[in-house]
């Protein structure tokens, strides 16, 4: 079957702006401040993004109704092309899959709002309708970088992560994309504070960038073995430890593990399941640093994992396993072979 | 790689729910326009959409409280239960569901920001409601699946050509033994909000392809589709309706919402190449047909650029189901599967006068009897998420 590696990756988070300021960040290990938020629909903490306006990031042109998570994953997209230095070079068949809870909750509420409060319910801002999509981010990746591949935008939830590179392999193994740009985005705000458990959230955008193992493409951080989710109706435990047992993962080859659940009841089970099939072990908990990022919480466990193996001679040749879990009994994981500390082998 | 063949149809719309009937509607050229009851119409000069009327979500959603599904997830239970028996499935081992919708649960979505506006408390089973991935979810608690493999595409209007391709890939491959894979949606006050405001909402009926078009209706349903190996399909004695032949994706990556005729072409190619079939071997397409200015002379130029000056006849079934959003593409779909088995083409209603810029043969008004072998099923959506997917006869 053709292999399908990663080939680099970037994030916006509540750590900063860019890869190296989510990988310093989790490696230190301390969590993001919380920021007192509030708009037309709720007040709240959470850890947000810092210093990211969107005219200040991406300019005037096309960005006057863009909602948060579209210009996230823009500006996510863009990092990743100048950070990785010619090894992320994009052509006409590169494609977009991206994870999403529900898009842009605050443009979708917004939008209501003024059909109902204004003078004439049709008083609204035409604009703001493509904002308002659930395929909003995926379609600006490609119009703001030109990508004519394939574009998909699944709506996933927290288990986001394997569902978009389960999805993305499916593309480059059928050739219906030559790479893809695959990963997930959530914004935060009020609106989607009144969807949510009272957990603190955060928010962000993880980007990695695929290609299929063929000669020619640049070396590789890491080889995607395997990307799984399934449903075991209200018991994620059940599910994930499924999951886990189909993908087969060898626990001794395992070297790092990154979990994604907040929520206590939710993590406890996390741990549960992780520690049926993979043995007792350390694991990396990125959302008790940066809250919880909902279609992202998985994506940022991948990245974390990539973070800490940059800097651990050990996790070369090894195998990372990022699980995802959600309340309703779906759940799913990723497991990565590490080819090793490629920012050195370049 | 394995054929895929398409084994089960269900159905939930407004001219008709479950495939006998909705195939009727079809042949007969039905009309589910009627005045929209789905949110409060007032100060809106006109206000015709499709929407589906006496659905009983009770007769179909039995393992689960009704309260916590919204809409488009209560259409999709039903329409994969429909498909399921339709196919006479009883053991569907490994299974996917996969389904496209454009709003999700975004209609409760508005009624909870109706309550903060309004300065109401939020019912509690609003925020449950609202996940576009309780769609699939509800599908697989109410048909008890484990081992399953659940996705929601949201590819906007394109949502439902999306999904049944994903299906295709995961057949093909060998990946799950089943897939339920379709589209849904409910009617939302924010779409035909913006449709309206952008003048592209008809205030009678949807005409595509004709001079006189004015936009779109809204409308809602859903449509799932049972995709299985061919080879398992005959071994079981199963009724075979069509066979997916391929798809093609693209992106136009150029405007948010006008759709770009060289990009549409190029994704109808990409469908053609990889099903191993040329442009005069498609005996019909169902068009994307939305019924605006743009949409239809964007199509239908894409169409003669692919297929020359005498392209195969081109129908849209939105001028009888209204714009039904992530459903739209997965209801046409089903439509391509009926007219292949049964040998008809329903026709583009409300027809009058042929736009001379879209130079195609609509089949206005009435159905026609036709040996079709195959038929192509375009999908466009806002953010240029083109999907196109073939279908072919099995003998």
């Amino acid at each position: 079957m053709t292999r399908v590696m990663i080939s680099g990756w970037s994030a916006l988070s509540p750590f900063g702006h860019g890869r190296t300021a989510f990988a310093d960040g989790v490696r230190r290990g301390a969590p993001v401040a919380l920021t007192s938020t509030k708009d037309d629909w709720a007040a709240a903490k959470a850890r947000v993004v810092p210093d990211f306006d969107i005219v200040e990031q991406l300019g005037r042109k096309g960005t006057g109704s863009m909602d948060r998570a579209s210009a996230f994953a823009v500006a996510t997209l863009r990092a990743l092309q100048r950070d990785e230095d010619g090894s992320v070079a994009a052509n006409p068949r590169t494609g977009v899959v991206l994870g999403t809870t529900s898009g842009s909750t605050r443009t979708q509420f917004e939008f209501t709002r003024d059909s109902l409060t204004r003078r004439k319910p049709f008083f609204v801002n035409p604009a703001q309708m493509p904002f308002a999509l659930m395929n909003s981010a995926s379609a600006q990746c490609a119009m703001w970088h030109g990508l004519t591949g394939p574009n998909s935008t699944l709506a996933a939830g927290r288990t986001s992560m394997p569902a978009v590179l389960r999805y993305a392999t499916r593309l480059l193994r059928t050739g219906r994309a030559s790479s893809v740009f695959a990963g997930a985005v959530e914004e935060h705000s009020g609106a989607r504070e009144l969807l949510e458990h009272g957990q603190t959230l955060g928010e962000g955008c993880v980007l990695l960038f695929l290609q299929t193992a063929e000669a020619g493409n640049p070396a590789a951080l890491a080889e995607v073995v395997a990307s799984d989710t399934t449903f075991r109706d209200g018991d994620p435990r059940r599910a994930l430890t499924m999951s886990l047992r189909r993908v087969g993962v060898p626990a001794d080859e395992v070297w790092g593990l990154a979990l994604s659940a907040t929520e206590p009841e939710l993590s406890e089970t996390e741990d549960e399941a992780t520690g049926e099939v993979l043995g007792q072990r350390a694991a990396f908990r990125p959302g008790r640093l940066i809250g919880d990022t909902g279609a992202v919480s998985g994506a940022f466990g991948l990245a974390a994992l990539l973070a800490h193996a940059e800097t651990d001679a050990d996790a070369r040749g090894r195998l990372a396993v990022a699980t995802s879990v959600e309340r309703d009994g779906t759940a799913g994981c990723v497991v990565l072979r590490l080819v090793g500390s490629a920012r050195g082998e370049r | 790689m394995n054929r895929v063949a398409v084994t089960g149809l269900g159905v939930v719309s407004s001219i008709g729910t479950g495939v006998v009937e909705y195939a009727a509607g079809l042949r007969a050229g039905r009309s589910g326009a009627r005045p929209i009851s789905a949110f409060d119409t007032n100060g809106f000069a006109h206000s015709v959409g499709c929407e589906v009327v006496g659905f009983e979500p009770e007769r179909w959603i039995t393992r689960q409280p009704v309260e916590n599904l919204g809409r488009a997830a209560q259409f999709s239970v039903a329409a994969a239960r429909m498909a399921v028996a339709d196919a006479g499935l009883t053991n569907p081992g490994r299974a996917m569901v996969c389904l496209g919708t454009t709003d999700g649960g975004g209609d409760a979505g508005e009624r909870i920001a109706e309550h903060v506006v309004r300065g109401n408390d939020i019912p509690a089973e609003l925020p449950r409601r609202v996940p576009a991935a309780t769609l699939p979810i509800a599908v697989a608690r109410e048909l008890e699946l484990s081992d399953v493999d659940l996705s929601t595409v949201a590819t906007a209007c394109a949502a439902g050509n999306y999904a049944i391709g994903n299906g295709f890939d995961a057949i093909a491959a060998g990946d799950v033994d089943v897939a339920l894979c379709g589209g849904a949606d409910a009617m939302c006050r924010m779409t035909f909000t913006g449709f309206y405001r952008l003048r592209a909402i008809d205030p009678e009926c949807c005409r595509p392809f004709d001079v006189n078009r004015q936009g779109i209706l809204t409308g809602e349903g859903a449509g799932v589709l049972v995709l299985e190996p061919l080879d398992k399909a005959k071994a079981r004695g199963a009724r075979i309706y069509a066979e997916v032949l391929g798809y093609g994706l693209n992106c136009d990556a150029a405007h948010p919402v006008a759709p770009d005729q060289n990009s549409v072409a190029e994704c109808m190619r990409l469908a053609l190449d990889e099903s191993g079939v040329t442009p005069d071997q498609v005996d019909l397409i169902a068009a994307h047909g939305t019924g605006t200015k743009a949409n239809d002379t964007t199509e239908c130029g894409a169409i003669l650029d692919v297929f020359g000056a005498a392209p195969p006849r081109t129908v849209s079934v939105k001028s009888m189901l209204g714009h039904t959003m992530g459903a739209a593409s997965a209801l046409s779909a089903i439509a391509c599967a009926l007219a292949i088995k049964d040998g008809f083409i329903p026709p583009t209603t409300n027809h009058v006068e042929t736009d001379p810029a879209c130079g195609i043969d609509c089949v206005p008004n009435e159905a026609v009897d036709a040996d079709l072998r195959v038929v192509q099923n375009n999908a466009l959506a806002f953010g240029g998420n083109n999907s196109v997917v073939l279908f072919g006869r099995h003998s």
